[in-house]
This record gives C-alpha cells, structure tokens and sequence, in this order.
C-alpha cells in the first residue's frame, strides 16, 4: 500500500519535474548522438566498401604472368588452401578510336556465359553482352574524372567488326575517382572496357582474379589484413619464383584512396569524444542538483516521515535512469544513421559506390551508452547524497544562498579602486559559485576550441592545396616521356624545362622520387621553393631539397648526409634545406651533384608552362600529347586541382558536423547556465526590480558575469583550438599527404564572432524568464 | 501638512482562472507627511496587495493612488520603476541583502541608479553600523543585517519608506531597536513611514493606524499620543 502511493507520488513529481528532465534526456541525447554518428562514420564508410567488395567477389589479389597462363598453372593454384576463388581472363591495354578520337583503352576478356566468379561487374545501365550475339557487344565502365563517357548504343567498327556497348558497369578495383596508368606505356587509361572471352578464338589468360580465404574474418581495411595478404603473396612467390607479378589491394588505386580518405575523416572524428562526454555530464550534474535543491523540502519531509535515505535516492535514480535510457535511446536513432551519411555522401563526389550500409557497431554503441547511462546516474547519486547527508531539520528550510567574501582581486587595490561598482559586484559573483565558473570555462572554452579547430583543419586543407599547386608549382603540365625520344613537337612554341625524374632507394625499405633539373637557374622559374621556415630559396649547384613528410618521417635535418642507392650504385648527398611542401615525396637535387655517381642518367621529364586558359585549348594540346608516341604521360595541374578541390568539399561534410555539433554544445550550455544563474538569483533580481532597476540593469547584472567569464574562457578556448588543431593536423600524416599547420586570422574571427553571437542567442532567450520573476518573490522568505 | 499618500476608491482583482478574485475594494486613506503609518490586519486580509500597490509592484484594477500628488496608478511599466527607484525605500522582512556585497556596497547598489542619493558612508554611520561597513552580510546579526536594509532604503532620499513586516524575523530587543530607529528617522528627518505589519502591538508608535480586514479598511485611527518604541509593552 505504501509502496504503491509512493510510485503514484513518484509519478505526480515527474510531470512537476517535466521541463528539467527533459533538459537531460535533451542532452544526453545530443551527446550520444554526436558521440554514436561520429565514431561510427568511419567505420561505416569502410563496412560500405567491405559489403560491396563482398557482394561483388572482388579480388584480394590479381596475379599477372609475363607469359601465358597455363591450364597447369591455374590448377595448382586452384589447390592451393589459402585461395578461395580464382577467375582467368585476359586483359590489355590498347589505344582504340573512340568518338574519333584515339583513347587509352584498358580491355578485358570475361567469361559473360557463366556468373563472373571473382571481381563481378556491378550493372549501372543497361545490360550485360551476349556472347552470342553477331557483333560483339560490350559493357563499359562508368565514366567519372578520368574516364570518358560512353553511352549505350555507341557502335564503331575495328577491322571488320562491329561493337557495340550495351551497359554500363561498374568494377569493384575502380571505383575511386584515380587515374588508373596503362602497364603497357605509363599513359592514362581512359576507358575500361569488358566484353567476352569468345571474342578471342583462342582462349589466352594473362591474369587472375583472386579471392583469399580469410580465415580470421580480418577486416579487409585493417593492418592485420595487410600483413596476411602479404604472407599469402610471399609463399606463393616461393613456389611459382619470378613468373607471376602480384597486386594485392594495396596497391589498388581505389582501396588505397579510400582508405587515406576514411582515416582523415577518423583522425577528425578523434577530437569529439572526450568532450562531448564532459559535458554531458556536466549538463545532467548541473539540471541533477537543481532538482534535488528544488525539492528540498519535500525530501525533508519524507525524511521527517521516516522514508530510508535509499528510498529517496531511489526516487532520484530512476528519474536519471529513465532521463538518460530516453536521452540515449534518441540520441542513438538521431546519430546512427544521419551524421554517417552525411559525411559519406559527401564523399561520392570522387567515388563510384553504393549508398551507405550501416555496421552493426553493437560493440561500440552499448558501451557509449551504458557509460554515459552510469554517468548520469553517478552524478546524481553525488548530488542527491549531499542533500540526504544533511539533517532533515535543514532539510525544511531553502538553502541560504552562497556567502560572499573578498576575491583575491581586491588586494591588487589599484585596479579594485578603478573598477565600477557593478564590475566589482560581477567578479565577486564569478568567484561566488566556482561549480557555475567552472562549468562555463569548461563548456565555452570547449565549444570555442571546437569550432576553431574546424574552421582551422579546413584552413589547412584548402592552403596546403593553394601553396602546393598555385604559389609552388608554376607549371602547367608535367610531361613523362620516353627517355631516348625527348623532343615533343607539341611543346615547341612553350616554356619548358627538361628533369630527370628516377625512384631512389632509400634505407633498404623506402623509396623516393629523386627529381634533377636541366638548368639549376631555369627551375626556378617552374617550382617556387620554400623551406620549412617559408623562406624562398633558390637552387645552385650544391643543392639537395629533401620534402617535408619524407624528411619527418625519416628525422632528415638540413646539413645532414643521407645515402641513395640507383640501380646498384649508393651515392651519399648532404641535405642543403628541408622544402616546404605537402602532397608527395620527393628530393630535388642539382645534376651537377647527380652527374658525377650517374652520368649515363637521361631526362625523363618536362615541365611546362602554357599559360592556356581556354578549355578547348587545353583539351586539344592533351589530345596532341596522348597522339604522340614519345608522350607516355601527362599530368594537368588543372585535373589536380580539380581532384584536390572534390577532397576538400568532402573533408567540409566533417567539418560542418563539428561546427553544428560545437554550436549546439555552445548554446545548451550556456542556457543551461544562464537557467541556473536566474532560479538561484530569483531573489536578488527580485530585489533589485524591487529597488528600481530597470529590466536592462537587472539583465546586465545577471549576465555581465556570463560575459566575463565568457570573454575569458573563449580566448582559453582559442588556445586550446590551436592545440587540438595542431594535434589533428599532425595525425594526418598519410602516404604523400600532409596539411600545413596553419589558421587563418578570419577563422579567429569567425569562431569570436559565433561564440559571442551564441551568447547573444541565449541572451536573448532567456531575457523572458527574468521578465517574469514577480517582485513578490523579494517579499518571501527562503521557506 | 502636505499629503503624501491617497488612495480613493482603489479596487484590485486578481483573475485565477476563470475565478475572480478581490484583494482589495474600495480602499480609500490618506497619509500625510512625515507621519508613521501602520497598517494592521491579519494574514490574508489584504494589507500586501496594499503594499505592492504602494510600492509600484503591481498595478490596480480601478481607483487613484496619488503620491505627492502624482497619480501613479496611470503610469506604465517604466514610470513606475523610476518611482519605485526614486521615490519609495523599502525595507524587507528578510532584508534582502546581496550576499556578495559588503554592508557598504549594499548601500551603494542603491544609491548608484538614484538622483540624489545620500552619501552611503554616513548613513550606514547613522543607523548604528560604524566599523561594520566592510562586512558581508553573513558576518553580521539579523538586526545588523536589517540596519543595512534601513540604511539602502534611507540612502536613496525616498519620498516615503515602506516597511514590510520589518521586526518580522527578529527578537522583541532587537525589533525595539529596529523600531526605535525607522521612528526616530521619521522623527528627525521628517520622512513619511509606512510599515505594514500583523502586530496589533506596533499601532502603539504609530501617528495613523490603517486597520484592514477582508480586503477592506475596517478602520482608520488618528493616535494622538503615539508611544515611542521603547516605551512600549511588548
């Protein structure tokens, strides 16, 4: 009987307590919201890509033979345990006419009879070819930066035959937006094209397709899969010695890309956990001890009645049981679908791939979840056991507000003598309530640093692409050429300059780009050289420039000596500077130095200026080097750019997310505050209206404090922005990409101006609720 | 003497609901300059509202309420704050100190938004708290405590000083002195009091007793020999 009357009571108290619980349920849902979405966009994005390498078969290695493959060769690999599936077929790079003009083709050879055991074509349009048809129909792959469109219907004649597309497909290894190079010549491959085996009348295979057991169920992005793969290449080299060349999935364009993207977008995600959590609980702790101070009394009462300690904590934590479980419960629905898509979707514009599959991250949820469920409940255990602790005697009165004492501003006298009356009446007030101070330095500083840290990776981003291809690299086109045929008829009328351009070995394990120019004077003109210190510098004779993230990696100062080794011959150079410089790894060094150990080296390479703007100027001078025969590749620093800008406007997704998140964070925090601030001040400011304050004297007197501590926790926030933008930058440190550590002066000013305008928000909202404290409540005692 | 409070014909409802309330109907006095008024009744009976009226806290439904002849029934949300900041002290039952500021400062939150204050100093010297200005109100006695009170009230220059229930929270000595100090003040100074209390024993001190009961005057009685505080029985 008693127990039932105590859970109607309990369920009278809810509603009463309706507003501040659902502040709670309101922050913990955001917090697990953000916290879910973003530790699980990352993983997300890669189980998509597993799922479609999966449901499509794709290959964990493709093995390629010099010669023929024969039955023989296909049937012991066949035995072997650790391969799965295995499909032959051929494959070759071909120039063929396409729309009248010459294109670097990719063809490969199916069996379109049977189902495609491993790499299978995923239909977009259209059909798959019929191998029995008269003419020979083909599928093509989807056409995206560097691949041309082709459309369904397309027909051209090759030696007396006709071929026509009839779909168009995507292939599981090409799916990333990457230029793919022909084996054959170092050109580009423009076009994939697959049609069946038929088409040759005899059967020849040059590759497999293979797919490996996975016996550990390794995630196929993981180290661990890398290794194993790495293994499994290096027994089957021990049996089938030098024939066969390999290619696992790390050395596929498309893996390799996605994998550099994803890590970026995880290494962001990094910065939220630890702070969202913080003030979550902070939130819940703060509208916690509010509740339970409200309720004085009523626990008093109970407690006079004789209701055990427990019993009334009991009340408490099933309010914050039911609080976070609702809090999380949303929060999990809001994040784990949303906050993933919107960064993965951002993310197609230079990918080819499926909608996002969500990961079943049982794992990683519950324990978000269950942790932040026994934080809340934590928090409250610690504010309710405070009150219960009292004697109930107390219990029946308010508690009286927070004495006031001298702060240890007051001895610096010369400053408290300057200072209006009401800045003292503020600052005694900060030091007042130290939990409210410390909560809003927290929080404020918090959001500040998150947003500054956003704005400041998008910064870094977008001025490491601007340094590297607008102010350092001069040049148009980089032109990779046959080295005994250097003269292109097509360049003539440009600014060019001729480089030697040979992988180096570095240290037994590393490689690198060893770039020398015709003329030390002349490339100056081509590349800007700066060094780390952003000084421009200019290349002599003695000059070795070694790139920054080769130099980091490998702890390479100026005026140290490093060994490279070229076709059997190791030459010791001594490092002149370390170059300012973010997307790739090379060493400039003069040909006087690379003369004397290589005199037979030749030049491989041209830098050209054209300064061409008009596209069908550009696109004709492209056509005319892929004509010619001594051109194998060329490289537009406008296709760079336009590669670099799709990766800039998918790390944006990412960064806008945390700039909402911060936002947010931001303004519930300081409502929160300013909330708190006006319930335990009702009767000061009632007072004060009582005295003839005016309501923009009685505002100002309670949110000047706010300000202040503010001001001061958004210049801590800035620092600690620059920290943790430093921090993130320095993670981003993948194979040939870096990020300058840099913030734009305009991204202080935006994230001063938001913070200051959510403090504006806030008080704006919350301008009302000090409107309507009737002055009556100065005539109340605390009772 | 000049008449410094009016009420006529003041009527006040309070809506709860779709109930209507009276407070007060038909309350008709007036109080004279530098007289000390007390106002009586039991709780309930409408003395508050009278109070709140008085001090600019709340509007009435219907009526006058003239304060040296200034009619601020009529005035809006801002004229009455700068009636209540220039022209009424108020003393409180619980004094109502900031507990951050020091007796001093107390003092000067008042005087800071008022035309012509009085110097904070020198009152708070006044009514008794030499060497106690520097201290926070925890580090003062509840008398001490509504001394600082009297003293804000004082130090604006008010045209009248409203006291609600100001010995409410204190002991019979102390609340004498209490007394014995808001008397002496009206005395010396010339400023009209107002105190509203439950204690039919404060009439004794008073010049004009306002007895209310019902929401309505019961009566109003003119003390031709007021006792002073000490004099009086308790």
């Amino acid at each position: 009987m008693v127990v039932k009357n105590y859970l109607k009571y309990i369920f009278k108290d809810i509603k009463t307590l309706a507003s501040k619980l659902i502040a709670i349920i309101m922050i913990v849902m955001l917090g697990i919201g953000f916290l879910v979405g973003l530790l699980t966009t990352a993983p997300n994005m890669r189980y998509s890509v597993e799922r479609y390498y999966v449901d499509n078969n794709a290959a964990d290695l493709v093995i390629q033979s010099a010669t023929p493959l024969t039955e023989n060769d296909i049937n012991s690999l066949k035995e072997r345990t650790e391969i799965k599936d295995i499909m032959p077929y051929f494959m070759i790079d071909e120039v063929i006419e396409i729309n009248d003009v010459n294109r670097m083709a990719r063809i490969m050879l199916l069996n379109f009879n049977e189902n495609i055991a491993v790499n299978q074509l995923k239909l977009i349009k259209g059909r798959l070819p019929n191998p029995n048809n008269e003419h020979v129909e083909v599928v093509v792959e989807k056409s995206q930066t560097y691949l041309v469109d082709i459309e369904i219907g397309y027909q051209t004649t090759v030696m007396d035959q006709v071929f026509e597309v009839v779909g168009i497909v995507q292939h599981p290894w090409y799916f990333a937006y990457v230029q793919e190079v022909s084996q054959l010549n170092q050109r580009p491959i423009e076009t994939m094209i697959y049609t069946d085996e038929s088409f040759l009348a005899d059967k020849t295979y040059t590759h497999l397709a293979v797919t490996i057991n996975n016996p550990h169920n390794y995630n196929l992005f993981s180290e661990e899969y890398k290794d194993y793969m790495e293994t499994v290449v290096e027994n089957l080299e021990k049996t089938y010695n030098s024939d066969f060349y390999y290619t696992t999935r790390n050395q596929n364009q498309s893996y390799v890309k996605f994998q550099n993207d994803v890590k970026i977008v995880e290494i962001i995600a990094l910065i939220f956990p630890a702070f969202f959590f913080l003030i979550t609980i902070l939130v819940s702790m703060s509208s916690m001890t509010k509740i339970v101070s409200d309720q004085r009394i009523q626990i008093g009462t109970l407690r006079s009645l004789g209701y055990s300690k427990t019993k009334i904590m009991n009340k408490y934590i099933f309010y914050a049981l039911m609080a976070s479980l609702v809090g999380v419960l949303l929060g999990i629905g809001l994040g784990i679908y949303f906050i993933p898509a919107v960064v993965y979707n951002a993310y197609l514009n230079s990918y080819n791939l499926p909608e996002l599959t969500i990961a079943r991250n049982f794992l990683v949820i519950s324990i978000m979840s269950v942790v932040m469920i026994i934080a809340v409940v934590l928090v409250t255990m610690i504010s309710v056991g405070a009150t219960l602790n009292e004697k109930p005697a107390n219990l029946m009165r308010l508690k009286p507000p927070k004495k006031g004492k001298k702060i240890f501003l007051e001895r610096i006298t010369f400053i408290w003598k300057h200072l209006k009356f009401r800045y003292k009446s503020t600052f005694r007030n900060i030091f007042r309530n130290k939990r409210n101070l410390g909560l809003t330095l927290i929080g404020v500083a918090g959001s500040t640093a998150l947003l500054l840290a956003g704005f400041g990776i998008k910064n870094s981003v977008d001025y490491s692409g601007h340094y590297q291809y607008q102010e350092m690299q001069l040049y148009d086109i980089e032109v990779t050429v046959n080295p005994n045929q250097t003269t292109i008829v097509s360049l003539d009328e440009y600014e060019k300059i001729y480089l030697m351009d040979y992988t180096f070995k570095y240290k037994n394990d590393d490689y690198i780009n060893v770039v020398s120019p015709e003329n030390n004077l002349l490339i100056n003109d081509f590349l800007n050289f700066k060094n780390t210190s952003r000084h421009d510098i200019l290349m002599d004779n003695n000059s070795v420039f070694v790139t920054q993230q080769f130099a980091i990696k490998h702890n390479i100062k100026a005026n140290d000596t490093i060994e490279l080794e070229f076709q059997g011959t190791t030459t010791t150079f001594m490092v002149t500077e370390i170059l300012d410089y973010y997307f790739g790894n090379h060493i400039f060094i003069a040909k006087e130095l690379l003369e004397v150990s290589y005199p037979t080296m030749t030049y491989n390479k041209i830098y050209v200026k054209t300064d061409l703007k008009d596209a069908t100027a550009i696109e004709n001078l492209r056509l005319e080097l892929d004509l010619d025969e001594a051109v194998l590749q060329t490289s537009f620093d406008s296709d760079i750019k336009t590669v670099f800008e799709k990766t800039s406007e998918s790390i944006n997704s990412i960064i806008i997310v945390l700039v909402v998140a911060a936002s947010l964070l931001a303004i519930i925090i300081n409502y929160n505050i300013t909330l708190i601030n006006i319930s335990t001040r009702q009767k000061e400011i009632a007072t004060l209206k009582v005295l003839g304050y005016s309501e923009r004297e009685v505002s100002g007197y309670v949110f000047r404090e706010t300000l202040i501590i503010s001001s001061v926790a958004i210049l801590l926030g800035l620092g600690l922005g620059k920290l943790l933008h430093w921090f993130i930058i320095s993670l981003i440190f993948l194979d040939g990409i870096m990020f300058v550590n840099m913030i734009d002066w305009v991204s202080y000013l935006i994230t001063i101006v938001l913070s200051y305008a959510f403090l504006g928000i806030v008080y704006f909202i919350s301008i009302p609720k000090m409107r309507k404290i009737d002055m009556v409540e100065a005539l109340k005692s605390f009772e | 003497m000049n008449p410094m409070v009016e009420f006529k014909n003041v009527m006040k409802t309070y809506q709860i609901g779709s109930q209507e309330i009276v407070a007060n109907n038909n309350i008709n006095f007036t109080i004279y300059e530098g007289e000390f008024c007390v106002i009586v009744g039991p709780s309930g009976a409408g003395k508050t509202t009278i109070l709140n009226i008085l001090g600019g806290m709340d509007k009435v439904t219907s009526g006058k309420i003239l304060i040296d002849g200034k009619d601020i029934s009529q005035y809006n949300l801002k004229e009455l704050t700068l009636y209540r900041r220039h022209d009424v002290g108020f003393v409180f039952q619980f004094y109502n100190l900031m507990p951050q500021l020091t007796a001093l400062e107390n003092v000067e939150i008042a005087t800071e938004i008022t035309k012509h204050p009085l110097d904070p100093k020198t009152v708070l010297e006044q009514v008794g708290l030499t060497g106690r200005i520097d201290n926070f109100p925890s580090q003062l006695s509840g008398g001490e405590q509504q001394r600082v009170s009297i003293a804000r009230a004082l130090a604006k220059n008010p045209k009248i000083l409203l006291c609600d229930e100001p010995t409410g929270a204190l002991d019979v000595e102390t609340g004498t002195t209490i007394l014995d100090l808001l008397h002496t003040t009206c005395k010396t100074h010339n400023k009209t009091v107002v105190l509203v209390t439950h204690n039919p024993i404060i009439t004794e001190i008073a010049d004009r007793v306002i007895t209310v009961k019902n929401g309505q005057i019961q009566s109003i009685n003119i003390n031709s020999n007021p006792l002073s505080p000490k004099e009086v029985q308790w």
